[in-house]
């Protein structure tokens, strides 16, 4: 019951950190972090999948919604939820699998939970930047526009989860 | 049938996976249509009132610089004022040939209206040559303006006719000022930023070179010229041109700054000619203090 309040809590608060502080910063005039992928990326391992894809759809779609690109967010959200599963499996062995309930830096361990979150993080930013532009015509700007966003974004990212794991 | 429901319970993220997908997707592809409907924008209300809000609480920061411009604009509106009033006083004694106008508060100036009936643009020394002499009470030394801004100085008079030394001649050398970029229209205030001197370099009739501007001083591209008053030769705040651009010569700690001239000297034609009313009396003055 914590666990579901406290999701809806990061919900409710990412998108609106997300549409009302993030969105705004257009540092150096292109880098966007995006944030909000960290409902997804922290989100409890027991759900079903079904389920998580329900609430990426959601997720996105808020975040479409207030930056009036509809559609890109959800889809880019969508992708990276469907590809947590295989991911985590990937990157945890077998055995522990089942013990973990939730995602961060304490049960994955640090290098296992940054390489997740730096996979997570590129592959949402990719698909989001690609879909945003449909082709790769200039592919020098798409990439640079995606490795510094997924920078950025990852920075803020793991200092929260390193705050987290302190406290 | 039991095998089309397992079929669904273990491919069913799939399914949800591609609908998902392609849901979105398609929104992406619509998106022009979705954009005018209300819902899936910030129009629609509770977006709207969360954005009016965040807008009401980020207002606060900008107040500072609203004021700021507001006092700006404020005082570049009294400025106006002041000569407005000035003027309007001085025309209602003076004659009709002889207009007082008062650019500068302090001092004042007589403004005499004169045609160009000769000038040279492309020579190394240019000289315009005005339908007004020593008859019409212009004299040596006085400045010449036209309604774009700085034309040059008065050189030699004669009974009927004058010649005028325009900024496009090397020997004219025009005390001028670097101003910040004007925030409103026709504001004198703006942040002054260095005096140098204008130096034609006989190249271009609209480009005029301004020298002795040492390197610290932070011009841009942009920045208004305008004259200095310090010569006895023009009142202060007269536009002159625009920076185009600037270079560092690398021998000396000075800026080389390319001015794009306000006037259009190929099409000059009218011009005004002003006199310093109290020029005599600082001269004297000045002489005075010398010795």
């Amino acid at each position: 019951m914590k666990l579901i309040l406290q999701n809806i809590f990061r919900f409710i608060v990412l998108v609106l950190v997300q549409v009302l502080i993030l969105n705004n910063i257009k540092f150096l005039g292109f880098i966007n972090p995006y944030l909000y992928i960290l409902f997804i990326i922290i989100l409890p391992l027991n759900i079903s999948r079904s389920f998580l894809l329900i609430l990426a759809f959601a997720l996105g779609l808020s975040i479409d919604i207030f930056s009036n690109t509809v559609g890109i967010h959800a889809f880019a959200t969508v992708f990276v939820a469907f590809m947590r599963e295989p991911l985590i499996k990937l990157l945890i062995p077998r055995d522990d699998n089942h013990e973990i309930v939730v995602p961060s830096m304490l049960s994955f361990g640090k290098s296992q939970f940054i390489k997740y979150a730096i996979l997570m993080v590129l592959a949402h930013h990719i698909v989001l930047f690609f879909i945003e532009s449909f082709s790769f015509s200039n592919f020098i700007s798409f990439s640079t526009r995606t490795l510094s966003s997924a920078a950025f974004t990852l920075i803020l990212l793991l200092s929260i989860e390193r705050l987290k794991m302190r406290r | 049938m039991k095998t089309l429901i397992k079929f669904f319970l273990t491919y069913g993220v799939y399914f949800l996976f591609a609908l998902l997908e392609v849901g979105s997707l398609l929104l992406v592809v619509n998106s022009n249509k979705f954009q005018q409907s209300v819902f899936f924008t910030s129009c629609n209300s509770v977006s709207a009132k969360i954005y009016e809000a965040n807008q009401s609480v980020w207002d606060y920061f900008g107040l500072k610089q609203v004021n700021q411009e507001l006092a700006v604009e404020n005082a570049a509106l009294k400025n106006k004022l002041i000569l407005v009033d000035n003027q309007y006083n001085s025309l209602r004694v003076d004659s009709q040939r002889k207009k007082s106008i008062v650019l500068d508060p302090e001092k004042e100036y007589i403004c005499y209206s004169a045609k160009v009936i000769n000038n040279s643009i492309n020579k190394l020394q240019n000289y315009i040559t005005l339908n007004r002499g020593s008859n019409d009470g212009i004299k040596e030394e006085m400045s010449v303006i036209n309604s774009q801004g700085v034309v040059g100085i008065v050189k030699t008079v004669s009974e009927h006719f004058s010649v005028v030394m325009p900024i496009l001649n090397p020997k004219a050398q025009i005390s001028c000022k670097i101003k910040g970029k004007v925030i409103a229209a026709n504001d004198s205030m703006g942040v002054i930023k260095d005096i140098g001197s204008l130096k034609w370099t006989g190249e271009d009739y609209r480009y005029a070179n301004m020298i002795q501007v040492p390197r610290h001083v932070p011009v841009r591209k942009g920045d208004t010229i305008v004259t200095s008053g310090y010569s006895d030769f023009f009142p202060e705040g007269i536009l002159v041109g625009t920076v185009e651009g600037f270079s560092k010569s690398s021998d000396d700690n000075y800026y080389n700054i390319k001015v794009k001239l306000s006037v259009n000297f190929k099409t000059v034609s009218y011009v005004d000619v002003l006199e310093y009313k109290h020029r005599k009396e600082q001269d004297q003055l000045q002489l005075q203090a010398a010795k």
